[in-house]
């Protein structure tokens, strides 16, 4: 789960608190909180740029 | 209640049904209502999920209001809609579907032990899937895992439930040649003969009538019909002294 916990670096290094990584048709996505609000976050699988937030 | 109402018909001889002798309301208007906006609301929250947000959030308040009148009606409303034997039926439940297999259905005006059973089941299920479902949208539980597994085992048990009560609904109605889903629309049902003749005698042989497939429920003797004076036709399962009837399933008293 190498690109797994690259993925989950990179929410973290942007100041998300991960609740949940996982695959979500062609994106990585991500469950994150950041200032008590909630967001979902898609990254690229080939070079896990962000694609889109979506705020939940 | 309704006393001026036409009985339903026949579904097989077409002949309209003196309902002061044959039929009776069972499922009261306030518990068909529920049963239908249940069952919207069920299929909204199923087929809407990753379209429309909103829709099955809605759903699943609308669900949780709809639990918490079925707990109130479960206490306050009329007969068949009532809790109080609930815990009879359930344990009746693996002998009655055992006896299933060979046929025997039984006759109950209310729910049968299978159906009691899976109400119970649909109930808690539903409460999992609603109390995760918004969970999920708080801050707090927003993503976590086991929340948000919770939720999609318990939504998708639902949806199995409600396709075996389906199927178990029109089985039921051809082997017992009633129809059941007219039945949860008007609220009326059939009195099997044997408790009609028994004149709501708290019997498990005049409730429950062995349903051959040539003869339906001739054979079936009326027992002590002294019991009752004419009045709601109560169809009981179950047996207030074990002497006066042996079961040929359940062992308890439960009166429907």
């Amino acid at each position: 789960m190498e690109a797994g916990q690259r993925r989950r670096g990179k929410a973290k290094a942007a100041g998300y608190e991960v609740r949940q990584s996982k695959i979500e048709g062609t994106c990585y996505e991500i469950y994150g909180v950041k200032d008590g609000k909630t967001f979902e976050l898609f990254y690229s699988p080939e070079d896990l740029s962000l694609k889109h937030t979506k705020a939940k | 209640m309704r006393e001026a109402d036409p009985g339903p018909r026949n579904p097989l001889s077409g002949r309209r049904a003196d309902h002061h002798a044959k039929s009776v309301l069972v499922w009261d208007l306030p518990l068909r209502a529920w049963h239908s906006s249940l069952a919207g609301l069920i299929l909204i929250a199923w087929v809407t999920p990753n379209i429309y947000d909103s829709l099955p959030q809605f759903a699943g308040y609308a669900v949780i209001a709809l639990l918490a009148f079925r707990l109130v009606w479960g206490f306050f409303g009329t007969r068949h809609s009532h809790f109080d034997k609930i815990g009879l039926k359930l344990r009746a439940a693996p002998n009655y579907l055992r006896n299933l297999r060979r046929g025997d259905t039984g006759r109950y005006l209310g729910l049968n032990p299978a159906g009691a059973a899976l109400l119970v089941a649909m109930l808690v299920l539903l409460a999992i899937s609603t109390a995760t479902g918004a969970m999920q949208v708080t801050v707090k539980f927003f993503g976590v895992w086991w929340v948000e597994d919770s939720h999609a085992y318990a939504s998708h048990a639902i949806i199995v439930l409600a396709g075996l009560h389906v199927v178990g609904t029109l089985v039921m109605s051809v082997l017992q040649r009633e129809n059941l889903v007219r039945a949860m629309v008007t609220g009326w049902k059939q009195v099997p003969d044997a408790a009609r003749a028994a004149s709501g005698a708290r019997s498990v042989e005049a409730d429950r009538v062995p349903l051959q497939p040539q003869d339906g429920a001739k054979e079936v003797r009326p027992l002590r019909s002294d019991r009752q004076p004419q009045g709601e036709p109560s169809v009981a399962l179950g047996l207030d002294s074990a002497a006066a009837a042996k079961p040929r399933t359940d062992p308890i008293s439960i009166r429907d």
